[in-house]
C-alpha cells in the first residue's frame, strides 16, 4: 500500500508502538493507580501544627481495619475468630494483628505501673481518704474481707491501686478482656473483636489487593462455618472506590470508544476513517496516559476516569479533517490532501487551543487533583491534534469516492437556517424567552460543598462501619480538639478546663466520649499531692491509721499496710507514654516544631457537631478536617466561578481583537446562553453548583466556541462544517455524557453539566449562523481553497 | 476472681455430708454419689485469712446456703454485712447495703464461676478434673482432697486447694502463689427454708 511508504505513517506507528508499550509495562509493574483523594489536597489547616496533628489521626485511623466475628455460641465464634486470624496470618498482608492478649500481658500492665501507685490514686479515692470516717471504715472491711475485692497482695491491701488500674482503662470502650479476647456482646451474639493493622498504605494499589483478597478468603470460610462477620476501615473503602472507578473507566472507555466509532462508520461507511479515528484517539490516550505516568509516576484513578472524555475531544480533529475530506465530491473538486490540512489548520488549532485554553484554567487552580486531570488532558489534546496533523494527510491521499449521505442532509438544514436570517426577531424573541425561562432556574440553584462529592461510599460498607460501631459503641471521629500550651502545666490546665467544657456538652447530648491525655495520667504535682495525702493518712490522727484502728488493727499491722500501700515514685507523662501498652496513646501527644507542649484530644460519637466546633478556649481549636475540606471546596467553587467568567471575558476580548462587536458577540452567544441555560437546568433538577460544575462550565465554553467558530469561518463549505460539528458534538457528548454514570457524584456532576451544556451549545450554534453579519463575512474573504478549484 | 471461683467450689462441695466408710475404695465417682444424696443446705463458716505483714490473720464469719436449683447464697456476718448470690451466669452482690447484679456478658469470669458451680451442684464433680489436678487421699481423721489447677488463669494466683473431712468436711484450706494462706472452718446447720431476705435475693438469681 501507497499509505505504508509515508514516513509520517511510520513515525506515528513507532510512537504509538512507544507509548503503548510503555504504558502496557508501567500496567504490568502495576501501581500507578492512586485513589487517596485527600492525598491530592493541599493542606486545609492554617495551622501547621493542626495539619500535622490531623494527619496523625488519619493516618492513625487509617491503617486500622477493624472485625468483629459474631456467633450466638461463643465457642464457635472463637473457634471462627481464630480461624480467620490464622487465615489472615497466613497471607500476611497485615503488619499486626491484635486478637489474642498474649499470656501475661495485664500482669505486665500491672507490674509497670505498680511501683506508681500511690502517685496514681484515683481522686474519688483521695476524697474517701480526706474525709476519712464510717465510709472509709467501710470501703476498708470490703477491700479486705469482701470474695469480690481485686487487690494485687502484698501491695495494695486496700484496692486503691485496682481502682486507678480500672480507671486507666476505662476509655477502651465495652469490649470486654475474656480469656484473652476482646469480647462484645449483643443481642444474644458473641463478637471477637480483631483489630488488623496494615503496614504499607492503604491506598497502594498492589496491596489493596492482596489485603481485600486475603480478607475475602478468610471471610468466606468463617460465614461457611456460621459465624458472623463485620468488617470496616480505610482499607475497605479505598479498595472499593478503585473497585468502582476502575469499574467506571472501563466501563465509560468502551462504551464511548464504541460509539464514536460506530458514529463515524455510520456517517462515512468506509473503513479508513473508522481506522483513523481510532488511530486518532488511541495516540491521545496512550500519548496522554505515557506522558502523565513519566511526569507524575502514579496518576489519580479520577484522572483516567476524566481522560476518558480525551475520546469524545481528541476524535473531534479528526472528524473535521474527515468531512472535509468525505466532502470532496469526486469529479467536481480536486483534493489534495495537504492543501486541505493547511487550510483546516487554523481552525483546528483555534479548536485545540481553546479547549487547550480551557484545562489550563483548569490546571490553574490550586486543587492539585485538577491539575492532574487537566494536565492529562492538555497532553492527550496535543497528542490527538500532532497525530491529526501527522497521519490524516499522509493516509487521506486519495480523494473520497462517494459523498456519505449526511452531508446532503447537512446541506439542506444549512440552507434553511440561512432561510431564518430574513426572520431574525423570532430568533431575539426566542433568545429572550429562553432567558426569562431560565431565571427560576438560576435562582433555584444551590451550592454543595461537600466533601462527599469526592467520596462516594458503597452503601454496604457504610452499614456494616455503622453496625460495628453500635456494637462497640464507639464511633471515632476524624475530629478532634488540639491542646496547645508553653508548659506542662498550662497544657494541664487548658486540656481539663476542655475536658470540663465536653463534660457538660455530653449531659446535653453532643457527645458520646472523649480521650484526653490529661484524664489517663494525673499531673507530677497532683501525684505528689496524693502521695503526701496516704503518707499524712497514715499519720498518728490520719484518717487511716484512724480507720484501721477503729477496726482493731496493731500498730505494727498499720505500719506493715502502710509499707505495702505507700510509694513515692512519680510518673512523668514521657515515662507513661513509653510504656509498651500506651502505644495507641503515643499518637496523641505531640512535639510542636515551635517548642512548648500539644496534645489531640479525640472525640466519640459526636451528635453535635456545631456546639463542640463552637466551643472556645484559650489554646484549644477544633479541627475538623471534613469541614475544612468542604471550605476549601467552597473558596474553589468561588474562584472557579470567577475563572469562567475571567474565561469569558478573556474569550469575548480576543473575539473583539479577531471580528468587531457584532462578530464577537454572535459568536460568544451560543456558548454564554447555553451555559446559562445549563446552571437553569441544573437549578430545575435540584442539583447543586459546585466547584465541579463550574470546572464543567469553563470546558463548556471550550467546546461550545468552537461550534460557533467553526460555522462562523466555516463559510463556504457550511454543510461539511454543519456536519463536522454535528458529529463532533455527539462525540463529546458520548465522551461526557457517560461520565453522568459515573459512581463519584462529583465526576456525574461534571459529565452532566457537560452533557448538558454541550448539547445546548450545539442546538444554539445555528444562532451564529443566523446572527452573523454577513457584511463582515464578505469583508473577510474566505481563503481561496483548493476543493473548490476545478480541474 | 480466682478467689471467688475457689470459694464456690469449696462452699457446694462442702455442703454434702461426707461419710467415708470405705477410705481405700474412695474415688471421686463414689463422692460424687454421695454429694448427690445428701445435699445440705446450709452451713456457718469462719474464715481465716492470712495476709503478708499482718501479725494475725483476718477472721470473718457467715453463713452459705446452696439450693441446687438457684445457686448459692454466700453471707458474711461479720465483721461487715454482706450478700453474695451467686447463679449461673450472674452474680447478686450486696455490699454496704447497695445491691448490684453482675452479668456474665458484662463480666466473662462470671463464666467460668457458673460453669464450676453448675457441675458442682448438678453433681459432676468429674468436670473439676478439667479445670484440677485432684488427688483424694484417706487421712487417719477421714479423707483428704488436694486440688491443683491445671492452667491460668487459677494457676497463676493459686498454689492449690485443700479440703479435709470426716462425716462432713471440715476444713478448707486454700493456698496463694504469694504465700497467703486462707483456712475456712464449716459446721453444718439444720437445714432451714430461706428466710424471706435470702428468697428476694436468690429470685434475682433466675
Amino acid at each position: 500500500m501507497t499509505v505504508l511508504r509515508s514516513v509520517r505513517v511510520w513515525l506515528f506507528l513507532l510512537l504509538l508502538a512507544l507509548a503503548g508499550g510503555f504504558v502496557a509495562h508501567k500496567l504490568q509493574q502495576g501501581n500507578i493507580f492512586s485513589t487517596d483523594l485527600l492525598a491530592l489536597l493541599p493542606a486545609t489547616e492554617r495551622d501547621p501544627l493542626a495539619e500535622q496533628a490531623a494527619q496523625q489521626v488519619q493516618t492513625a485511623i487509617g491503617s486500622h481495619t477493624l472485625f468483629l466475628i459474631g456467633h450466638p455460641d461463643r465457642e464457635r465464634a472463637r473457634a471462627a475468630a481464630n480461624d480467620f486470624v490464622a487465615s489472615l496470618r497466613a497471607a500476611a498482608v497485615f503488619d499486626r494483628i491484635q486478637f489474642e492478649l498474649p499470656a501475661g500481658a495485664q500482669q505486665q500492665l500491672i507490674d509497670r505501673l505498680l511501683p506508681y501507685r500511690s502517685a496514681l490514686l484515683t481522686s474519688a479515692d483521695a476524697a474517701l481518704i480526706s474525709a476519712g470516717g464510717e465510709p472509709l471504715q467501710q470501703r476498708l472491711l470490703q477491700a479486705l474481707y469482701s470474695p469480690l475485692a481485686v487487690a494485687v497482695p502484698g501491695a495494695d491491701p486496700f484496692g486503691f491501686f485496682a481502682n486507678s488500674v480500672q480507671q486507666m482503662r476505662a476509655g477502651a470502650g465495652v469490649a470486654q478482656l475474656d480469656d484473652g479476647l476482646l469480647t462484645v456482646s449483643r443481642d444474644g451474639r458473641v463478637y471477637l473483636l480483631i483489630d488488623a493493622v496494615s503496614s504499607q498504605s492503604v491506598f497502594d494499589d498492589r496491596y489493596q489487593r492482596q489485603a481485600i483478597a486475603a480478607i475475602t478468603a478468610a471471610k468466606a470460610k468463617a460465614v461457611a462455618a456460621g459465624a458472623e462477620v463485620l468488617g470496616t476501615g480505610t482499607l475497605r473503602f479505598a479498595a472499593q472506590a478503585r473497585a468502582d472507578g476502575e469499574r467506571d473507566v472501563s466501563v465509560i472507555a468502551s462504551i464511548s470508544t464504541v460509539g464514536v466509532l460506530l458514529l463515524v462508520l455510520l456517517t462515512f461507511r468506509r473503513a479508513a476513517p473508522l481506522l483513523l479515528m481510532f488511530a486518532v484517539i488511541g495516540a491521545s490516550l496512550l500519548g496522554a496516559t505515557a506522558l502523565a505516568i513519566l511526569i507524575y509516576g502514579k496518576l489519580h484513578l479520577l484522572t483516567y476516569v476524566f481522560g476518558t472524555t480525551l475520546i469524545g475531544i481528541a476524535g473531534d480533529y479528526a472528524l473535521h479533517y474527515l468531512t472535509l475530506h468525505a466532502s470532496s465530491t469526486p469529479g467536481i473538486t480536486q483534493w489534495n490532501a495537504n492543501a486541505a490540512m493547511r487550510h483546516l489548520f487554523k481552525p483546528l488549532t483555534v479548536a485545540m487551543l481553546t479547549t487547550f485554553m480551557a484545562y489550563l484554567a483548569i490546571a490553574l487552580t490550586p486543587f492539585s487533583a485538577f491539575r492532574q486531570i487537566a494536565l492529562f488532558c492538555m497532553l492527550g489534546l496535543l497528542c490527538g491534534y500532532l497525530a491529526v496533523l501527522l497521519l490524516l494527510p499522509a493516509v487521506l491521499i486519495a480523494p473520497t469516492k462517494r459523498a456519505p449521505a449526511a452531508l446532503a442532509w447537512t446541506g439542506a438544514l444549512h440552507d434553511r437556517l440561512l432561510a431564518w436570517r430574513q426572520h431574525r426577531r423570532p430568533v431575539y424573541l426566542l433568545i429572550g424567552a429562553l432567558v426569562l425561562m431560565a431565571v427560576p432556574g438560576w435562582w433555584l440553584l444551590h451550592a454543595d460543598d461537600d466533601i462527599h462529592l469526592l467520596q462516594k461510599s458503597d452503601p454496604g460498607l457504610l452499614a456494616e462501619q455503622q453496625q460495628i460501631g453500635d456494637i462497640l459503641q464507639q464511633n471515632g471521629n476524624s475530629q478532634f480538639f488540639l491542646v496547645r500550651a508553653r508548659d506542662e502545666a498550662e497544657w494541664r490546665a487548658r486540656e481539663q478546663a476542655l475536658v470540663a467544657t465536653l463534660q457538660q456538652a455530653r449531659q446535653h447530648g453532643a457527645l458520646l466520649g472523649w480521650r484526653a491525655l490529661s484524664d489517663a495520667l494525673p499531673s507530677v504535682a497532683v501525684q505528689q499531692q496524693r502521695i503526701g495525702l496516704l503518707e499524712r493518712a497514715f499519720d498518728a490522727s490520719g484518717s487511716l491509721h484512724t480507720a484501721l484502728q477503729a477496726l482493731e488493727f496493731s500498730a505494727e499491722d498499720i505500719a506493715a499496710l502502710q509499707q505495702q500501700t505507700v510509694t513515692r515514685a512519680l510518673l512523668p507523662i514521657s515515662d507513661y507514654l513509653a510504656m509498651p501498652h500506651n502505644q495507641p496513646q503515643r499518637l496523641q501527644w505531640l512535639a510542636p516544631a515551635d517548642g512548648g507542649v500539644a496534645s489531640i484530644v479525640l472525640l466519640d460519637g459526636i451528635h453535635d457537631l456545631d456546639a463542640l466546633a463552637a466551643i472556645e478556649l484559650a489554646g484549644i481549636s477544633f479541627v475538623d478536617k471534613t469541614a475544612s475540606i468542604s471550605a476549601l471546596f467552597q473558596s474553589f467553587r468561588e474562584q472557579a466561578t470567577g475563572y469562567v467568567l475571567l474565561a469569558y471575558v478573556g474569550t469575548l476580548l480576543w473575539l473583539l481583537w479577531q471580528c468587531g462587536w457584532h462578530g464577537a458577540l454572535v459568536r460568544l452567544l451560543p456558548t454564554a446562553l447555553a451555559s446559562g441555560l445549563t446552571l437553569a437546568v441544573l437549578g430545575y433538577a435540584g442539583q447543586p453548583f459546585n466547584l465541579f460544575t463550574g470546572i464543567a462550565l469553563l470546558l463548556v465554553l471550550g467546546i461550545g466556541i468552537d461550534y460557533a467558530l467553526f460555522l462562523a469561518e466555516g463559510e463556504g463549505h457550511e454543510p461539511a462544517s454543519l456536519l463536522a460539528i454535528l458529529l463532533s458534538a455527539l462525540t463529546a457528548v458520548l465522551g461526557f455524557g457517560l461520565l453522568v454514570g459515573a459512581s463519584l457524584p462529583a465526576v456525574s456532576g461534571f459529565g452532566l453539566t457537560v452533557l448538558i451544556g454541550v448539547l445546548l451549545a450545539l442546538m444554539l450554534a445555528p444562532l451564529t449562523l443566523v446572527l452573523v453579519p454577513e457584511t463582515r463575512v464578505s469583508e473577510r474573504p474566505v481563503p481561496e481553497m483548493p476543493l473548490k478549484e476545478t480541474p | 476472681m480466682t478467689r471467688w471461683a475457689v470459694l464456690v467450689l469449696l462452699n457446694s462441695l462442702l455442703l454434702a455430708p461426707l461419710t467415708v466408710a470405705q477410705a481405700e475404695a474412695l474415688t471421686l465417682t463414689a463422692l460424687t454419689e454421695r454429694l448427690a444424696s445428701h445435699m445440705q443446705q446450709r452451713s456457718r463458716f469462719v474464715q481465716l485469712k492470712t495476709v503478708n505483714g499482718l501479725s494475725r490473720p483476718l477472721r470473718s464469719t457467715g453463713e452459705v446456703l446452696v439450693l441446687p436449683e438457684h445457686g448459692v447464697l454466700y453471707q458474711l456476718q461479720k465483721p461487715m454485712v454482706a450478700r453474695y448470690g451467686i447463679g449461673r451466669d450472674k452474680l447478686v452482690l450486696e455490699e454496704a447495703g447497695q445491691q448490684k447484679v453482675l452479668q456474665a456478658s458484662d463480666a466473662p469470669w462470671l463464666r467460668t464461676l457458673g460453669r464450676l458451680l453448675h457441675s458442682l451442684l448438678s453433681g459432676e464433680l468429674a468436670a473439676l478434673e478439667q479445670d484440677f489436678h485432684c488427688q483424694l487421699s484417706s487421712t487417719d481423721a477421714g479423707w483428704q482432697l488436694r486440688l491443683t489447677p491445671r492452667r491460668e488463669p487459677l494457676s497463676l494466683a493459686l498454689t492449690d486447694v485443700q479440703l479435709q473431712g470426716n462425716d462432713t468436711v471440715q476444713q478448707v484450706l486454700i493456698r496463694d502463689k504469694n504465700g497467703d494462706q486462707t483456712t475456712l472452718q464449716f459446721e453444718a446447720l439444720p437445714p432451714a427454708a430461706p428466710s424471706a431476705a435470702e428468697q428476694a435475693l436468690l429470685d434475682q438469681l433466675k
